[in-house]
């Protein structure tokens, strides 16, 4: 809960003021008030709600107003945090707004603020400076006072927050429900009210704005300027995307704003751009838009699915269950059995087995087993038996350790075991000859994994590396003992002939005179070649990354707004 | 003006003109410029490059050759029916057989056609000594069938004068060659590769002495090549004394024709000589030869040669030694059954070994 105190210590002619219970809460729209003392009638009070009302149309705060006689030797910061009364305003709906506390014994005011930005609004000199005002200029009555605090507040906040002024000519407001903007007259009437409508679904389906907008001219910005402005200026937002078709430039740019970005990765932009392009080439806008708007449907659709799925994703390691029968071809008994044993795989290795028996449906086994090992809380490392009944077909799924416990030799054996028991239909033969292959490869592994823990790491690496090799080394020896072999006979063979014959007459020269020896420097040529340097910095542009969604960029207005474009 | 064009560029060919500024001439055509010195060398061996190789001889003068009447009585001629092949030897010794066929009809006839030598080489190393070096020729041959030397039977051994035709000459030789030396450097931001171009020139003269080349068409010229080289201090005048106990062959293949082989040699030899003397460049390229023989002197002399000749499993094998130095050559036959049973053998129980080695491991 945020606050932000003042304390100011005033002195009320509170005198003879006379003293009802009233414990119970008042509420007058966005106007709260509990009155112990009973210092304001209805009709002040109702002048007071209508004040509370304007400031609450400007600003969204709502206005609580407590008087009470005493704070009981309670700290008034105390007293403000367990306000039951805030409690109450927020149920009611109050996202952030004022608590005026009048303490009557110590004639003192003091004014908080709560909620959701609350601080940003209002800082501590501010209330402070709102409370000083009121009283100074409060006379003797309590209703001017807090009338005052009241005005004084909304005066400020009006003062910090100014109503924008756009820097663009204003477009044509948006009529009610209409998301086609075709300035440039790109589709006809009836295309317009068939995208509309389709761009309304997406609203109704996942919230947002979605716009399309085609313009002859860009009123001297680009195609990202404009596509971010006309979204931001014209009141849409927080959430949505925006495809621009810039016909001065044959451009075209989407730009994404709030979870949008999120929603669409640059990968995502450049897809949709590329598929688009080829409609608008060819003069096919309401192809394209089409096209834009399903593509954006199973964009959305993905991304919140994947988002559900995150967010009901189990913690790693609580699991209890690693026999998931949803085919129901395994009996109760044998899962009573198998389970135990499943459980122990865990304790032992710290690894998880997870035997996965479904009816396909369209996704790869390998999706369906590894989906369901991600997010029903297994560990991180393990294996999975995937089992599709329907289509006869199974997958071992391997995770982290598993990659190195089974390798593909031992797993192409233990294919072919399970393949045998599924034809049978013997799926408890197959679980079983699964889990006694993993407790074998994962016992061996880990015995491997000690030993080199246990400091023959460089032996272990050799003896490896030895083993890879091993036979290539053998054969390139026997080669070579080999070619040797045939060099040495054929040596033998050539000695049993001595005859040579003689091409120089080296033992005949009797002399040597050389009369005449000139090395003549005749000219030279110098050739040159540019050594090129690889780059090694690669500059990624003007865009900083934005954390699984699309690079973002800061637009004219200060909104965020991913996005990407192109030319058609 | 001074564009008297009187030099070819050594780079590309084009004429170079007299850069009175730079005291070079330059090429206009490749941008290279030398001093005139330079042009002038390059001009002068590009025209000496023209002259080809001369071998001149004199010739072994045949009518101052003729043998007397004294020595023509004492000499006896022997012709092969069979193969051809035609002796000579003095009147004590008996020819019994054909060397080169083993035919014993040979016909004895008088001495015609056959010229005096100039010189002889007599035998040093006997009858026994040539089968010794067969011995030890054959041991330690692995590939040789174990029969041949056990149960060894040398069909015929005999000792032959073979004529040869022995020159000699001085050699002059003018070479020339194109030298280019690579050096390369670097920068930061270049790689320098530069080339200097080197005419190199060498003249001089070799001496050779009595290089000797086989007048006999019945000996086999690689064999003969093979026993060389002769000593040639214990060459003496010839005389028929020397023919005793021994034939000699009659020359059968011309001066001439033997010229060509005696040239290539020669030239072979100082053209490696000078080649040798080229020295300290990444590369060098022969650009012209010029060989001239002079004071080129022919004789005649007999030089000494053991001939063994064997028959194993109905094929002949001929081995020659040399008469004077013992230097032995020949070919031996080859047991093909020995010489798979080593490779089979070797690669096989390598491969075993191999195998059991790396199944171990």
């Amino acid at each position: 809960m945020k606050k932000r105190l003042v304390s100011l210590i005033i002195v009320i002619a509170l005198l003879a003021m006379p003293v009802i219970g009233a414990l119970a809460y008042v509420a007058d729209g966005p106007f709260y008030h509990i009155d112990e003392v009973g210092y304001l009638n209805d009709g002040e009070w109702d002048e007071l709600a209508a004040k509370a009302k304007e400031f609450n149309s400007v600003s969204g705060y709502y206005t609580g107003v407590e008087i009470i006689k005493s704070l009981n030797g309670e700290k008034i910061s105390d007293y403000h945090d367990g306000s039951a009364f805030v409690e109450v305003m927020k149920e009611q709906g109050a996202e952030k707004g004022l608590h005026v506390i009048l303490v009557s014994d110590t004639a003192s005011v003091q004014v908080f603020t709560f909620g959701e930005g609350a601080d940003d609004d209002f800082s501590d000199t501010d209330l402070t400076a709102i409370a000083v005002e009121s009283v100074s200029n409060m006379g003797s009555s309590v209703k001017d006072l807090i009338g005052g605090i009241i005005d004084g507040s909304k005066e400020k906040y009006e003062e910090t927050h100014p109503e924008p002024t756009p820097d663009i000519d204003p477009v044509p407001a948006p009529s009610g429900g209409t998301l086609v903007f075709d300035y440039a007259d790109l589709i006809t009437d009836d295309e317009e009210v068939t995208i509309n409508q389709m761009l309304l679904e997406l609203t109704s389906k996942y919230g947002g704005d979605h716009l399309i907008v085609t313009i002859d001219d860009a009123e001297g910005k680009s195609s990202m300027e404009y596509a971010d402005d006309f979204f931001d200026y014209n009141g849409y937002g927080p959430d949505g995307d925006l495809l621009l078709i810039n016909m001065e430039d044959r451009s075209y740019w989407m730009s994404t704003t709030g979870e949008a970005i999120d929603v669409f990765t640059d990968n995502d932009i450049n897809f949709i751009g590329n598929m688009i392009t080829s409609y608008l080439s060819g003069g096919d806008y309401f192809g394209a838009f089409k096209q834009y708007i399903t593509m954006c449907d199973a964009e959305y659709q993905s991304y919140r699915e994947q988002k559900e799925k995150e967010e009901n994703k189990k913690p790693r390691g609580s699991a209890t269950e690693f026999l998931i029968d949803k085919a129901g071809v395994i009996d109760t008994a044998t899962k009573q059995k198998l389970e135990p044993l499943l459980m122990k795989f865990r304790e032992k290795y710290k690894n998880d087995l997870l035997i996965y028996i479904y009816e396909g449906d369209g996704y790869s086994i390998y999706h369906e087993g590894s989906e369901y090992f991600e997010y029903e809380g297994y560990d991180l490392s393990g294996c999975v038996l995937a089992i599709d009944t329907k289509n006869n077909d199974f997958e071992i799924i391997k995770q982290l350790d598993s990659f190195r416990a089974l390798d593909d030799k031992a797993e192409n054996s233990l294919r072919k075991g399970i393949t045998g028991y599924l034809k049978k239909d013997n799926y408890e033969g197959a679980v079983m000859a699964f889990m006694n292959a993993m407790d074998q490869e994962y016992s061996s592994y880990y015995r491997t994994k000690d030993n080199i823990l246990g400091g023959s790491k460089i032996k272990y690496i050799l003896t490896k590396w030895w083993r890879n090799i091993k036979w290539f080394v053998v054969t390139i020896a026997y080669g070579a003992v080999s070619l040797i072999s045939f060099l040495v006979t054929g040596k033998w063979k050539s000695d049993l002939k001595s005859a040579k014959p003689k091409y120089e007459a080296q033992d005949y020269i009797s002399g040597f005179n050389l009369t005449n020896s000139q090395d003549i420097f005749l000219y030279s040529h110098t050739m040159t070649e540019r050594i090129v340097h690889e780059d090694r910095d690669h500059s990624s542009g003007g865009y900083s990354g934005g954390g699984g969604g699309s690079s973002t960029h800061v637009s004219s207005s200060g909104t965020t707004h991913g996005g990407g474009g192109g030319h058609f | 003006m001074n564009n008297v064009y009187e030099y070819k560029c050594p780079c590309c060919g084009a004429a170079l003109r007299f850069d009175n500024i730079s005291q070079f001439l330059k090429c206009d055509h490749c941008g290279n410029s030398f001093s005139v010195e330079t042009a002038q060398q390059f001009n002068q061996a590009a025209s000496e490059a023209t002259q080809g190789s001369n071998f001149g001889w004199d010739t072994y003068n045949t009518t101052n050759s003729v043998w007397t009447d004294a020595e023509a009585q004492n000499m006896r001629v022997y012709v092969c029916p069979s193969c051809g092949g035609e002796i000579y030897t003095d009147m004590t010794t008996a020819a019994t057989k054909c060397p080169y066929c083993d035919n014993n009809a040979i016909i004895m006839e008088s001495l015609s056609g056959v010229y005096k030598p100039n010189y002889i080489i007599p035998f040093k190393i006997d009858k026994e000594e040539a089968k010794k070096k067969l011995a030890e020729f054959c041991k330690g041959k692995k590939l040789l069938p174990k029969e041949f030397t056990s149960k060894n039977h040398i069909e015929d051994l005999t000792g032959i004068y073979v004529p040869f035709w022995i020159f000699d000459c001085n050699s002059n030789a003018s070479m020339q060659y194109f030298g280019e030396n690579v050096t390369s450097w670097t920068t930061y931001d270049y790689r320098y590769i530069r080339t200097d171009y080197y005419l190199l020139k060498r003249d001089g003269v070799m001496g050779f002495y009595h290089v000797p080349v086989d007048a006999s068409k019945k000996m086999d010229d690689t064999y003969m090549q093979a026993i060389e080289p002769y000593d040639y201090s214990q060459m003496v005048p010839f005389n028929t004394a020397y023919l005793s106990g021994f034939v000699a062959d009659k020359f059968d293949v011309d001066q001439e024709t033997s010229k060509q082989q005696a040239n290539k040699r020669i030239e072979v030899s100082t053209v490696n000589a000078f080649d040798r003397t080229v020295v300290g460049f990444t590369n060098v390229r022969n650009s012209h030869t010029g060989i001239n023989f002079d004071n080129g002197q022919v004789s005649y002399a007999l030089l000494p040669v053991w001939m063994l000749h064997t028959k194993y499993e109905g094929k002949d094998y001929y081995f020659a030694m040399n008469g004077q130095t013992g230097k032995f050559v020949g070919e031996l036959p080859m047991s093909k059954k020995n010489y798979w049973k080593f490779v089979i053998g070797i690669i096989g129980i390598a491969g075993t070994v191999a195998g059991l080695i790396a199944s171990m491991l």
